[in-house]
């Protein structure tokens, strides 16, 4: 058996997973069972059995959900742990790049989360009308976000049992060093185009949350997510690091930098999650939630702030940039 | 404020496209692979524009610079033949692949398995491996040059060098 | 046409509480224990209703269904001619604050509170201003006959004083709908006649009260009202 799962962290972690994953299998199965025979005009015993499994089902889902979001910080936590038993990484981001599972079991993970929202969202309308209007819609979603997360179940324990603790892995300065004369940024931006587009980016986000422009939020949110990675990445990251050749989405997550990978990465992502799962909400079930919306502004504002917040501080210390 | 806020969108999006407009058109990125070389000869390349995928610098010159190309026609550029040799190390398709190297004798293109070469030469990487088409007195092959890159029998290595050139 | 009112060509019900087959079944140690079987009333606005019976024939259970505090096995209640064994645990709640107000055998107040206290906890939630809760805790305290005792706190009031906070509590939100549970099951024989006289006062009002008792001083009351006689969960 691989060295790795005999780790803490990996216990702790795929332990959890697994029994979130029986509880949700738990509720797939009653889930399935109620949507199919759901009627809510009837006042059968039966039909008051499948609204008290309903809710049953639902506060099961939402229990789940939730420790998803904290469970993906400590799957963050735990491969950057096993860095220290791995050859070569320094940090999560050779972990993560062990084998063929790591990169794509992360953004499976990152779209998990956003359907995630959406439900959440979608829960919470429904339980804010008189008659479950969206129940099934609910349903099917969750039935959707269960197969995902199956994949999810399957691809944790591949990954973890297929690092090998012999065999070096890449550094993040191999990963996310370039080729010599080679541009990694995307549409051939040099980094003063990049963080004009960032900014821009961000006040276009803005703009159409503020102009209540759904379509052109989603679109915004989606680019800005996108220009926001290689902008912390090749930017605004070597200012967390103070060092012009460090250029790693991972290493920030680590004691050194105060764990402000956390703050940044999470403020970034929650508010896209939100922020999409309200304008899907509006378009598709024509329901919008403007606390919420005020939510996406400040967390992304924060995100913004943030990073800009770290060249600033280090012009201002050194006179210079780097 | 409301009337201003449209424009200030049509604004933001008309700068966004500019951005991405220009950068497009001057983005020049160095080629590392060229694909479609299905006849498998050595293709042209653009010195300082094509990049090692070993070494991962910049090929800044012709000679003793090589060329892999495997069965499908995907084809990669070195800057030097240890590079090549290192790179197809557990490459599934190596023994299939046609191998070139730019001989510093005859100054053509030749089958890199098929070349002859010097232990002392000065090539990019400083392995030593020079290549020539024609055989001469201290010039080994192929299959030897390949055995001692990996066992670093080369100019690379401190000891090697002293016994090859004694200093 | 009994219960009901033409408005225009629309025939409008003015039944305030409608009760349709409804069934309570608890499940105890594996045995199913039917509480309520296939009990139909109909309540008009502004009626008095006694639920007379012994106990264990299901009237608390029948009057908590009614609140929505509790969802029946099958059947329907209708508040109004909303559904409330339907309704979210939001918009049942919702309704309670708006629509019912409810007196209990062992009143449920706060004893470190004062009557005052007690009797705005109902309006928190309310979103109304301080003054205007501070009115309508007046109107209510007027109302109960226990004004006078606005400042004192609950575990130093009498039975009888403590029976009339938890009125004046069930009325401050203006409820259209009073329900007492064994209201007068902890009261002496004065109290519980100045208590039938609150109600006498709150039916000239036009409440819809429902009371669940087994005290015989609700077989004559002064004020038009029925009893409707319960045993083994059902209306006999």
């Amino acid at each position: 058996m691989n060295e790795v799962l005999f780790s803490n962290e990996v216990i702790v972690y795929l332990l959890a997973e697994s029994i979130l994953f029986v509880l949700l299998l738990v509720a797939l199965v009653v889930s399935l069972k109620v949507m199919f025979k759901w009627d809510f005009e009837k006042f059968t015993p039966y039909q008051f059995a499948l609204e008290r499994q309903a809710y049953l089902v639902s506060t099961i889902i939402l229990l789940v959900f939730a420790m998803k979001f904290l469970l993906i910080v400590y799957f963050i936590f735990s491969i950057d742990a096993l860095s220290l038993i791995v050859p070569g990484a320094m940090c999560a981001a050779g972990v993560i790049t062990a084998n063929e599972y790591g990169s794509f079991l992360l953004i499976l993970k990152l779209i998990i989360l956003l359907f995630l929202t959406l439900w959440l969202y979608v829960h919470f309308y429904d339980m804010h009308t008189k008659n479950h209007r969206w129940f099934k819609e609910k349903s099917w979603l969750f039935s959707f976000i269960f197969l995902l997360i199956l994949l999810e179940f399957g691809l944790d324990f591949a990954y973890f049992s297929d690092i090998n603790i012999h065999q070096p892995v890449s550094c993040c300065s191999a990963l996310f060093g370039q080729l010599e004369g080679a541009n990694p940024l995307p549409f051939g931006l040099n980094i003063t185009f990049l963080l004009v587009l960032y900014y821009l980016l961000y006040a276009l986000v803005m703009l159409s949350i503020k102009t209540k422009q759904t379509v052109l939020y989603i679109v915004s949110n989606i680019l800005f997510i996108y220009i926001a990675y290689y902008a912390v990445v090749y930017f605004f990251g070597t200012y967390v690091y103070q060092l012009p050749t460090h250029k790693c989405p991972f290493c920030m997550f680590q004691v050194e930098y105060l764990y402000v990978g956390y703050l940044l990465w999470g403020s970034l992502f929650l508010g896209t999650y939100m922020g999409l799962s309200n304008a899907i909400t509006t378009l598709w079930l024509k329901q919008s939630h403007d606390a919420s919306q005020k939510s996406v502004l400040y967390l992304l504002s924060f995100f913004v702030l943030a990073c800009t917040a770290y060249v600033a501080v280090y012009y201002i210390k050194n006179g210079v940039l780097l | 404020m409301k009337k201003i806020l449209p424009l200030l969108v049509i604004f933001v999006i008309l700068g966004i496209a500019a951005v991405i407009f220009i950068s497009v058109a001057k983005n020049e990125q160095p080629v590392t692979i060229v694909k479609g070389n299905t006849a498998k000869k050595p293709l042209p390349f653009k010195v300082n524009f094509t990049n090692d995928p070993h070494c991962k610098m910049l090929i800044t010159e012709k000679r003793n610079s090589s060329q892999a190309v495997a069965p499908d026609g995907r084809t990669w550029f070195f800057d030097d033949p240890a590079c090549m040799v290192l790179w197809l190390d557990h490459k599934k398709w190596e023994k299939n692949a046609t191998l070139w190297i730019y001989s510093i004798d005859t100054k053509r293109w030749i089958d890199a398995r098929k070349a002859w070469y010097g232990r002392t030469d000065k090539t990019a990487m400083h392995y030593g491996f020079g290549a020539r088409e024609h055989k001469t007195e201290d010039s080994i092959d192929f299959v030897t040059m390949r055995l001692y890159v990996f066992r670093g029998e080369h100019l690379g290595n401190p000891k090697i060098r002293k016994m090859l050139l004694g200093k | 046409m009994r219960g009901h009112v033409m408005r225009g060509d629309v025939m409008i019900s003015n039944e305030m509480i409608q009760i349709e087959n409804l069934n309570r079944t608890f499940h105890h140690a594996g045995n199913e224990v039917p509480v309520l079987k296939e009990i139909n009333l109909d309540i008009q606005e502004g009626a008095c209703v006694i639920l007379k019976g012994v106990s264990g024939s299901g009237k608390t259970t029948l009057l908590s269904l009614i609140a929505g505090l509790d969802k029946p096995s099958s059947g329907k209640v209708l508040i109004e001619g909303e559904p409330i064994s339907k309704l979210p645990d939001l918009f049942a709640s919702e309704l309670r604050a708006k629509k019912i107000g409810m007196i209990f055998q062992h009143f449920n107040l706060f004893d470190h509170l004062n009557v005052s206290e007690n009797v705005t906890i109902p309006l928190i939630p309310s979103g109304l201003t301080m003054k205007e809760i501070e009115q309508k805790v007046d109107v209510a305290l007027n109302l109960a006959n226990i004004s006078h005792k606005k400042e004192t706190e609950a575990s130093r009031l009498s039975g009888g004083e403590k029976q009339r906070t938890a009125i004046a509590r069930a009325l401050v939100a203006g409820p259209n709908i009073i329900l007492c549970d064994e209201p007068t099951a902890n009261l002496d024989r004065d109290n519980s006649l100045l208590f039938i006289e609150i109600l006498k006062d709150l039916h000239a009002l036009g409440k819809t009260i429902v009371i669940a008792t087994h005290d015989p001083l609700f077989d004559t009351l002064s004020f038009e009202s029925t009893i409707v006689p319960m045993f083994d969960g059902r209306i006999v």
